[in-house]
């Protein structure tokens, strides 16, 4: 009988590089830019390194950054430091109060532990189909801050993924979320179906209401692990916009998404799975958005 | 700004002050259990999965096996070793789980009871829910959880007592 050589599982080598703030973090950016990666909370990029599916000479760690780590109303946007970690997002009160399906994320999102660590920015970079966080900022319309040596660009988040684990992030730093707040009134929900909260989604969606005169004024819909990339189902809320609120019209809505995803299946799910319950799981959360935007 | 591929660095385990040379690429979990020999925090899964590796750093329960040693200069470490009273007197979170049946193998034990820790010093009166919600990220597959949670309640009783 043979044993594995190495029976721990371990990181390849490399250069650690700890800058304290943003400026140092941009040069060190700059100046070493080929074979390297940021880590935030590491809970993506360690078990990444341990598989050796990524194996960098050099890695920037942003933990010392400080000053990226605030949760802040400014004027009617909500903007939220790319180190702010889930647990924080967990216990904010404004997140909760203007941002409820957000908070609902951070409550099933994986551990106690990893929420301890894991920050909203390396949910964000990671941009994996089944990102928790990602959904509700969609339908808020969020938009990112990508800083380099060179500037600053603030673009749609819907614009930042380009694929499973790919981004138009280059060099870049992510600084900030920035989500707008509306004055009118307003319903969120989130839910994600999956094993258990630790296990990534099989499917999650987030969905936003606004509502008058007993229509839908507004809707947007967004779901995960349905595609390459989180998505919106612009099908789902183009049928419901200025239509009357009932179940009739919900139901046909829902059914809708089928168009707007590309499920396949892996570990987690099966194509047909995900097709089906994404239609139950878009009508449950737009019921649900309605009632607590009614309340 | 260097880049450093190791370094001495002073770290504070269970209050007591240790320098020792780290590796970029070594976990926190690597360096306590094969450098210092505190070997109370368990290898499970080395992925963020199981909780077996569960210390506190800065009072938060952390999973040690995705933390880069490097980075916890300057933090506070507690570990399992750091629980019970240096004439051998059990913690009292240590006391309610062996009162209650609450270990089996022990091999989940340490990380459980250190997620304990980290709850108990925030609420010292949690509900079943919130007790099930912060030993959530910690894999018993022996117990059933049953025992475990009487267990936590019990000692949050004994530590509301004092
Ligand atoms: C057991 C376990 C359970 C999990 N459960 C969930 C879950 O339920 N839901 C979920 O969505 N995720 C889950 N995850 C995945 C992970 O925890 C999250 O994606 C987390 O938010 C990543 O944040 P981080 O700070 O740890 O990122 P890191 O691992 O530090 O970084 C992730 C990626 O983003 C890049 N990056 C990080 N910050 C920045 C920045 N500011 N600018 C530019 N690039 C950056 C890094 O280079 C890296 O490529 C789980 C992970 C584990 C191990
Ligand atoms: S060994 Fe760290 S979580 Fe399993
Ligand atoms: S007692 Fe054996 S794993 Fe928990």
């Amino acid at each position: 009988m043979s044993y594995p050589h190495v029976i721990t599982k371990t990181i390849k080598e490399f250069k650690l590089i700890s800058p304290t703030t943003i400026e140092e973090a941009l040069y060190a950016l700059n100046e070493y830019k080929t074979d390297t990666r940021i880590i935030a909370g590491g809970t993506d990029l360690v078990p990444l390194m341990k598989h050796r599916a990524v194996t960098p000479k050099y890695v920037v760690s942003i933990e010392k950054l400080k000053e990226l780590d605030y949760v802040r109303l400014v004027g009617d946007q909500l903007r939220i430091g790319a180190l702010t970690k889930i647990n924080t997002i967990k216990n904010s009160d404004v997140i909760m109060k203007n941002c409820y399906s957000l908070y609902e994320a951070s409550l099933v999102f994986a551990t106690p532990q990893i929420r301890n660590v894991a920050t909203i920015g390396g949910n964000i970079c990671r941009s994996s189909p089944s990102a928790d966080t990602v959904p509700s900022l969609l339908v808020f319309n969020a938009q990112v801050k990508l800083v380099n040596q060179k500037g600053e660009r603030i673009i749609p988040l819907e614009q930042f993924f380009t694929g499973p684990g790919l981004n138009v992030a280059d060099s870049d730093l992510l600084t900030e979320i920035i989500i707008p707040i509306e004055k009118g009134e307003y319903g969120t929900a989130f839910h994600k179906i999956s094993r258990n909260t630790s296990d990534l989604a099989k499917v999650n969606c987030a969905v936003k209401v606004s509502i008058s005169h007993e229509k839908f004024s507004d809707v947007k819909v967004a779901l995960g692990a349905v595609s390459d990339r989180p998505i919106r189902a612009k099908n789902v809320e183009k049928l419901l916009i200025d239509k009357k609120i009932n179940a009739e019209n919900i139901e046909k809505a829902s059914e809708m998404v089928i168009n707007d995803i590309n499920p396949i299946t892996d570990v987690r799910s099966t194509e047909i799975y995900r097709k089906e319950i994404s239609k139950v799981l878009v009508k449950r959360m737009l019921n649900l958005a309605v009632e607590r935007a009614q309340k | 700004m260097e880049a450093v591929s190791s370094k001495i660095v002073n770290i504070l385990v269970n209050g007591n002050n240790y320098e020792v040379t780290v590796a970029s690429n070594d976990t926190l979990l690597t360096v306590l259990r094969d450098k210092l020999g505190l070997t109370g925090t368990k290898f499970g899964c080395g992925n963020g999965e199981c909780g077996a590796c569960t210390v506190l750093i800065d009072g938060e329960a952390v999973n040690s096996c995705l933390v880069l040693a490097l980075n916890c200069e300057g933090k506070e470490i507690q570990t399992i070793e750091g629980l019970a009273s240096s004439n051998g007197d059990l913690h009292p979170i240590q006391q309610a789980f062996v009162d209650n049946f609450a270990i089996q193998c022990g091999f989940c034990t340490p990380g459980i009871i250190m997620s304990t820790k980290s709850l108990l010093e925030k609420n010292q009166n949690p509900t079943e829910y919130e007790i099930r919600e912060a030993v959530n990220g910690n894999i018993c597959r022996c117990t059933g959880y049953e025992n475990i949670v009487k267990a936590v309640s019990a000692a949050a009783e004994t530590l509301r007592g004092k």
